[in-house]
């Protein structure tokens, strides 16, 4: 038995990171607090600007030149080793770029540029195996030809040596998992993996990232917008809007009784396949606020249906449910008291 | 019955791109983007064309506005109760309809130029089909933009002023303003947020309930096109391989693309997981589509017959569910 | 809201690039200074009184006079006219002869493309110098032969960029949208492509103002530009060019050399500005 392992493979507190454009400052990301278990997968969802990508960016602090991480940690616990503090490193130390590619890798949304066009497939996963291990080109080759045969990729040997425009789209995301997937990481951070491919193809990786990640035991953070991916995929899930987690909790708490308005009103605005297309979508009003906006209480209040006088006055605190499931939302703090 | 009354139908269309002949190519080759595919449109009702990318969806909505010239075919249209066909028109005419059948676009940031205000985008389509003088236009124009839930003041500004969501609805309420009897609809939704989403999708239930518009709705997400049609189409390389009402679609659907494409959708319930019914392989490139019945190096139940002979699209009796599948070739079902 | 607000905005972003307002304010200075000449100095640029020749800088002749006893600042300012007036027309008729030929051979593509892609190669392959050089030798020199030169040699560029930039803008919704509803394609062309154009066209003929006015510099130091006796920027470095003035009299040539540098790094500086405002990716 080993106590001292840690549940958690990544805990995130107080996250805050700021963009500064021209004269403007932007938090993109203000106060994130999440854990992702050991060999488990955590879905972030939300819509576009609501800071998901950004978050994940900033574990790796792969931020664009004007981002920065202005507050929180990044805890990561090792298999093997002491905790680190992710967020403590420079974008370019060499810490960080150790545990970049080897023990947390990411997979981008566009498998189509993220690959280099005028390098072999096989070059460009060989060339992530061999910074971080003291491997011969053979040796190499061997593993990776291995690995693209377990990821469904039909004549491996044929293939390692050819170049993206080869490829399919739903083959260079195979192509980008193998390149994630190659130091055997401990953290997967996959960015809307899928959001650019065709359902059956959608399937198909999916279903790849699911045996993959029961076989290595891999912790898999998955970003999407699309709620089915995560009622397909996940263990536990952050519910996102504005640059905050609203809700977090398993993916039951969230899927059958989900607390926050903005989680209930996204679980019924999609329509569900076999729907009974009579009976009208519920919708949230309005849009998405512009990112630079400042708030005096919560971010959601002008578009919830149970917005009270409160709400729009002071800031939500989150309130505990059982099994770690917490919400930020005003709603609940007075269920508390009262 | 004047509610089955057909508004469009379209027969054998066909629109095929020949590639460009490079030095040492033997034979010329040729893109089949629509082959052979027929369908009617009724007064009033949505009709949904569902496929992945490359199946020939969005050139088939081109062709229905004539933004493409079909190769081959036939496009019958009906103007008071006479069927006109598109495709044979005089001049005058063929500018006359265009009017009739709009089209909305996916991508909401291009669909406006952005150094014209939304007046003179509204504007211009109106004035060269003559539709009344300035103030009535004008008129026109606030109306169909109260009819989406935004305020004529709106029509002053500029595309770049407003969000995606407000965009697509701009974008419906520009085709409204020609008071068309159909709208091709072209992935109205699929660059928008879910919650945008919703509101688009209830706006356009919500005017078509009003205004009797017909939808040809194209799009790749099943379950939003199932939530939309009144009869949807499944498109694969090309062709037509399965239509039939919404409701049977989901219930019995029997070409075994649709069951595959139906068990894809990721659903978003606790418990429902997957059906494990995942294809193999990738949607095979239109210019050199495989023999036979297209499908078939994908197709579980892929027989001798499928690597040879096309299938037909067959009807099953008394229905309006058609099927192209060679596995129904005896079944008593059909026609 | 109701003004132009796109403009607004790039008007915003233009002020926030400090060294762009700065070549602004100092092109138009010197723009004003030519063209409001006879305010700023009473002299006529060349009138001849050999009694003052080669005076040094006073307060009634402030950088002195030459060796024919013509004022220096008179001719600095209307020698600028010319060189300035050279640069900008023939800048905005290479760019209008570019604007409109790149808008038919991007909308209409094919043959005529083709055809259009080959004239301007044609013209792009000609060394500019040479061919005024033959020109001047053939019909004498004089300013509108400069200025038919250049906007004939200068127009192959911005036909490039008008063209690619429609190119790629046939391809939005909008202009489907356009035919769908059966607009005309030159409505097409010039209501809807061409103003958004217009952007990269504007940095385009800023940058070759500031090409032409050097071009111009050039030839005149070389003897091949304007008539000598007009006064232009390049004219009177050329009449400088002996060794006794270079020497004894560092104004007579400096002057002008430093209108000339000033005034292309301050276009050179706006144009870059405008390049950053207009270009989305920024």
């Amino acid at each position: 038995m080993e106590n001292t392992l840690n549940e958690n493979v990544l805990e995130v507190k107080d996250l805050q990171t700021r963009f500064r454009v021209q004269k403007r400052v932007v938090n993109a990301v203000s106060g994130v607090t999440f854990e992702l278990k050991r060999g488990k997968v955590l879905g972030i969802v939300g819509e576009s600007g609501c800071g998901k990508s950004v978050t994940a960016h900033s574990v790796l602090q792969l931020l664009p030149k004007v981002g920065h991480i202005e507050n929180g940690s990044v805890m990561y616990y090792p298999k093997d080793g002491e905790p680190i503090d992710l967020s403590k490193y420079g974008p370019k130390s060499k810490e960080i770029r150790k545990i970049r590619g080897k023990d947390i890798s990411m997979i981008f949304q566009d498998p189509m540029t993220t690959l280099n066009p005028v390098y072999t497939i096989g070059d460009q996963i060989v060339e992530n195996l061999r910074k971080h291990e003291k491997l011969t080109k053979t040796e190499a080759k061997v593993r990776v030809i291995e690995l693209l045969k377990k990821l469904g990729i039909p004549n491996p040997e044929i293939r390692f040596n050819e170049y993206p425009h080869q490829f399919s789209g739903g083959m260079k995301q195979r192509v980008m998992i193998a390149i994630a997937m190659i130091c055997n990481p401990e953290i997967l951070i996959a960015d809307e993996p899928t959001t650019a491919l065709d359902v059956t193809i959608q399937a198909q990786i999916l279903g790849l990232m699911r045996s993959l990640q029961e076989e290595h035991g891999t912790s898999i953070i998955l970003i999407t917008h699309n709620m089915g991916i995560v009622a397909q995929m996940c263990d536990d899930v952050a519910v996102m809007y504005m640059g905050r987690v609203v809700e977090f909790g398993t993916l039951k708490q969230i899927f059958t009784e989900p607390k926050h308005p903005y989680t209930t009103a996204l679980l019924r605005s999609v329509p569900v396949l076999g729907m009974d297309s009579d009976e009208d979508l519920e919708t949230i009003e309005g849009s998405t606020p512009d990112a630079s906006t400042v708030f005096k209480g919560c971010e959601f209040a002008e578009r919830c249906k149970e917005a009270r006088p409160e709400c729009f006055k002071r800031f939500p605190k989150d309130t505990f449910f059982e099994d770690g499931h917490r919400v930020r939302c005003i709603l609940y703090e007075e269920n508390e008291n009262g | 019955m004047a509610e089955t009354e057909k508004l469009l139908v379209a027969e054998h269309i066909v629109k095929r791109y020949d590639m460009k002949k490079k030095l040492f190519d033997k034979e010329q080759k040729t893109l089949k983007a629509v082959d052979d595919v027929s369908f009617y449109i009724n007064k009033g009702e949505t009709f949904g064309v569902v496929g992945e990318s490359g199946c020939g969806k969005t050139t088939l909505g081109k062709c229905v506005v004539r933004l493409h010239e079909p190769t081959s075919g036939k496009l019958y249209y009906n103007v008071d109760g006479e069927m006109k066909d598109l495709l044979n028109l005089d001049k005058k005419e063929s500018f006359e309809m265009r009017k009739k059948i709009q089209i909305v676009f996916q991508d909401p940031y291009s669909s406006f130029n952005p150094v014209h205000t939304i007046y003179e985008a509204f504007d211009e389509p109106l004035r060269i089909h003559h539709m009344g003088n300035k103030e009535e236009r004008m008129e026109i124009i606030a109306d169909s933009l109260r009819k989406v839930n935004l305020q004529p003041e709106y029509m002053k500004r500029y595309p770049h002023e407003f969000s995606g969501g407000q965009r697509q609805r701009i974008c419906i309420a520009k085709a409204l303003a020609l008071k068309p009897d159909l709208i091709v609809c072209d992935e109205p939704v699929s660059a928008l947020d879910v919650s945008i989403q919703a509101q688009i999708l209830n706006l356009m239930r919500k005017l078509q309930r009003e205004l009797g518009v017909s939808y040809l709705f194209i799009a790749h997400d099943l379950s939003v096109v199932q939530y939309m049609s009144n009869r949807i189409a499944v498109m694969y390389l090309g062709k037509i391989v399965e239509t039939a009402d919404a409701k049977e679609l989901h219930n019995m659907c029997l070409h075994p693309y649709t069951q595959a494409l139906l068990s894809a959708v990721p659903i978003p319930k606790y418990g429902e997981k997957m059906a494990q019914m995942v294809l193999p392989g990738d949607v095979p490139s239109p210019i050199n589509p495989p023999s036979g019945c297209h499908f078939h190096p994908r197709c579980e139940h892929c027989m001798e017959i499928c690597k040879c002979e096309e299938p037909a699209l067959r009807t099953i009796k008394g229905t309006t569910h058609q099927v192209a599948c060679h596995l129904f070739d005896d079944d008593e079902r059909f026609e | 809201m109701k003004t132009n607000s796109l403009a607004k905005l790039r008007f915003e972003k233009f002020m926030y690039n400090r060294l762009a307002v700065a070549g602004f304010i100092m092109m138009m200075l010197i723009i004003l200074a030519c063209v409001l000449a006879p305010l700023f100095t009473p002299y006529d640029p060349s009138y001849i009184d050999v009694t003052i020749k080669e005076l040094p800088p006073s307060s009634e002749h402030l950088l002195g006079t030459d060796r024919l006893g013509r004022d220096i600042l008179a001719r600095l300012l209307y020698g600028g006219r010319v060189s300035i007036w050279i640069g900008l027309s023939s800048a905005v008729g290479a760019c209008l002869i570019g604007v409109v030929l790149g808008c038919i051979s991007g909308y209409f593509g094919g043959k005529l493309d083709q055809v259009l892609l080959y004239i301007s190669e044609i013209f792009m392959t000609f060394p500019r110098y040479l061919l005024v050089l033959i020109c001047v030798g053939l019909v004498g020199q004089s300013m509108s032969n400069i200025i038919f030169i250049f906007i004939a040699t200068g127009w192959s560029g911005t036909m490039r960029i008008v063209r690619g930039k429609i190119m790629s803008l046939k391809q939005e919704s909008f202009v489907e949208s356009c035919l769908a509803n059966g607009v005309s394609g030159w409505s097409i062309m010039f209501r809807h492509l061409l103003p958004n154009t217009l952007g990269p066209v504007i940095v385009d003929m800023t940058l070759s103002v500031a090409g032409c006015i050097l071009a111009e510099a050039g030839l005149s130091f070389l003897g091949m530009g304007v008539a000598a006796d007009v006064p232009t920027w390049g004219n009177i470095i050329n009449a400088a060019k002996r060794l006794d003035i270079i020497q004894n009299m560092p104004l007579l040539w400096i002057s002008p050399g430093l209108a000339i540098s000033l005034f292309v790094l301050s276009i050179n500086f706006f144009g870059d500005g405008l390049r950053d405002v207009f270009d989305p990716a920024q």
